[in-house]
């Protein structure tokens, strides 16, 4: 045990005693066997990336050629579309095809870290193995504890702003996902520590006072639509857009529910009226209907804030005639279509109120109901059922 | 604390080998290098290697800690309160000056004594430019103490200890790194009552560790002790002001040793 102590700290201390600055020349040999096989695996590294950047830059010339380009035209995007072209793929996941970047986009990165002369890392958090999101734990911390002494010294005075003295106002915003601070910071971390960090901030945000530190905060804010909106199924939340006439704030999208079309108009600011195709919601005798009616407003607890305006239309009848046949009119029905106006309201209304887009995407309102009323079969009553078999 | 010495002359001993470069050499010896024998006697038996020591490292108070540190300062900044008297820890009976209201208090004079070996300490290891890490798992100085040793060019570790940080960096980090020549614990115990983990991985790796140890606190597998208070803000704010001051004296002997060339 003593031999060991005698001897790393024999080895950290010639790193680091004063004679040896002057011999800058023999420093690398010096700076022990650590460092060393890092300089090693990090020349190795860059020799690797040196090839891969090489057989790329190959790899586009012969591209150009087979795709009849010139070589300066085959940007990025003239590559996806020739690898597109030249590998189709049925695959859905998007990260399952066959992809052709720079290898500094997709490549494994190297964990650089940066040492002075001495071997000595940089960054006063080096040990915590997460400097930089440990670091931005202790700047919330920080700031949490300026933002309650300023409050605590300003109360009751009429010497600031009296805004200053309210939480911070983050609505319509959520919190930064965990791979976007990854990508911020540039550091890997774990979900646990995420995890702390949006409770450091949820605390720092909740506190009176912290609009001082708004604009720190609103950096690890983003819109809370532009989230939800790629991963709906069916049509997306729509642009919300003025009315000339009385310049009140509306949102409209088309949407379906069986054989149903629906056009759909939310008007904010409005009485809670519904008008589809002429009728209210008290002419809708069934209780079922009703409930679908009312339910994106119940989710959104904005019960007689907006206005509902709808028409339908029948899917079938906009549809080519078969030959010798009257189109089928099935639209409307009890429930099929109080759900297509009830999926074109949710979306309408995650348009105008943001803040409950969230609910209304976790209870399923978003998401357009795609079945469809099952053909009956050839030689067949129904679409599954059959005739009765008789021997004879 | 007899390991203790042996743990810091063996310390000691290492900084000698490129200091004595620098000092004259001592009278004392023959010469500057011991031979075999001595070495051998010297595992059993360290005092012997005494005489190799450079003379930088036998003078008790090289950085004249004796005038900064004042009893007084120390008093105001509560570094005497301790514990209530149902959680002494044996081990610590001996920095106890005694009891008063049920609450243990140290001997200021002890404390003193020791926080000027500890200084003396940290700021030898500052002149030849050691790594100190000042770790600390009070969640009430934690910022203090990053604050503190981004000013002086060192590093903290106020977070929860990923064990290996110490033993296992190879995998943790992706490559060996340089660790600390010193840790500095500003506070020994867990929120939980535990010993730090540090602790035990800065003794495996053998790198020497100043521990501020409360009346509660186990002192053992520290190499530099300071007994005093460690909970309260004050006492942590002198504490640090006096490890600064440390390392800062450390690196101006440095940086004239440098230029002195």
């Amino acid at each position: 045990m003593l031999r060991i102590a005698f001897s790393r700290t024999c080895r950290s201390m010639s790193i680091a005693s004063p004679s040896s600055v002057s011999e800058s020349d023999t420093s690398v040999r010096k700076i022990g066997k650590a460092l060393e096989t890092y300089l090693k695996n990090s020349q190795q590294h860059v020799a690797m990336m040196e090839k891969h950047r090489t057989e790329f830059e190959t790899g586009r010339r012969h591209l150009a050629k087979m795709m009849s380009l010139d070589i300066h035209e085959l940007d990025q995007e003239a590559i996806d579309r020739a690898i597109q072209y030249l590998f189709p793929s049925g695959l859905t996941d998007p990260n399952a095809r066959p992809v052709m970047r720079p290898p500094d986009e997709i490549l494994p990165k190297f964990q650089r870290f940066t040492f002075d002369e001495e071997g000595k890392p940089e960054g006063t958090r080096f040990f915590t193995l997460n400097p930089k999101i440990y670091g931005l734990m202790s700047e919330i911390g920080v700031k949490t504890q300026s933002v309650m002494k300023f409050y605590d010294e300003h109360v009751g005075s009429r010497s600031v702003n009296r805004n200053d003295l309210e939480p911070a106002n983050l609505s319509g915003s959520q919190w930064i996902t965990a791979d976007k601070i990854k990508k911020k910071l540039s550091e890997k971390f774990s979900n646990e520590l995420y995890g702390q960090v949006i409770i450091a901030f949820e605390h720092l945000a909740s506190l009176p006072g912290s609009a001082i530190e708004q604009k720190f905060l609103s950096e690890f804010r983003e819109p809370m639509t532009a989230s939800t909106g790629s991963k709906l199924f069916g049509p997306a939340i729509p642009e919300v857009q003025i009315c000339a006439e009385s310049n009140k704030r509306y949102a409209e999208v088309t949407t379906h529910c069986k054989d149903t079309r629906a056009t759909v108009r939310v008007t904010d600011a409005g009485k809670g009226k519904y008008n589809i195709d002429g009728l209210q919601l008290h002419d809708f005798r069934h209780l079922q209907a009703r409930e679908i009616l009312l339910a994106p407003m119940i989710i959104s607890q904005t019960l007689g804030r907006f206005d509902v305006a709808a028409t339908t239309s029948c899917i079938s009848n906009s549809l080519p005639e078969a030959p010798n046949r009257e189109p089928l009119r099935r639209s409307g029905g009890m429930s099929a279509l109080p759900r297509a106006v009830r999926h074109g309201a949710a979306l309408c209304i995650a348009a105008l109120h943001p803040e409950s887009t969230e609910s209304l995407r976790l209870s399923g309102l978003l998401t357009l109901d795609p079945r469809k009323n099952e053909r009956s079969k050839v030689n067949q009553p129904g679409a599954r059922a059959k005739w009765i078999w008789k021997r004879r | 604390m007899r390991r203790v010495i042996s743990l810091a002359t063996h310390a000691e001993r290492a900084f000698s080998s490129r200091v004595s470069a620098l000092q004259k050499p001592t009278p004392s010896t023959s010469s500057s290098v011991p031979d075999r024998a001595t070495l051998e006697k010297g595992t059993v038996q360290p005092t012997v290697l005494k005489p190799f020591v450079s003379a930088s490292l036998q003078h008790e108070d090289l950085f004249n800690f004796e005038k900064l540190v004042h009893v007084d300062e120390m008093f105001k900044a509560r570094i005497h309160y301790g514990h209530k008297v149902g959680t002494v820890n044996n081990n610590m009976k001996w920095a106890l000056y005694g009891e008063r209201l049920g609450v243990c208090l140290f001997d200021l004079d002890i404390t003193k004594q020791y926080l000027v070996r500890a200084l003396n300490f940290v700021a030898h290891v500052s002149m030849r430019g050691g790594m100190i890490l000042f770790v600390t798992s009070n969640r009430d100085t934690m910022f203090d103490v990053e604050k503190a040793a981004e000013e002086v060019g060192q590093y903290s570790h106020v977070r929860k200890w990923q064990s290996g940080t110490l033993t296992n960096t190879r995998q943790l980090l992706g490559a060996s790194v340089r660790l600390p020549d010193a840790v500095c614990f500003l506070s020994t115990l867990t929120s939980l009552g535990e010993n730090h983990p540090a602790i035990i991985e800065a003794a495996k790796m053998a790198i020497p560790t100043i521990g501020v140890v409360d009346s509660n606190s186990d002192p053992a597998y520290l190499t530099y002790l300071v007994p005093a208070n460690d909970d309260t803000p004050q006492s942590t704010e002198y504490l640090l002001r006096m490890f600064k001051e440390a390392v800062r004296r450390g690196q101006d002997e440095r940086k004239r040793l440098q230029q002195g060339k």
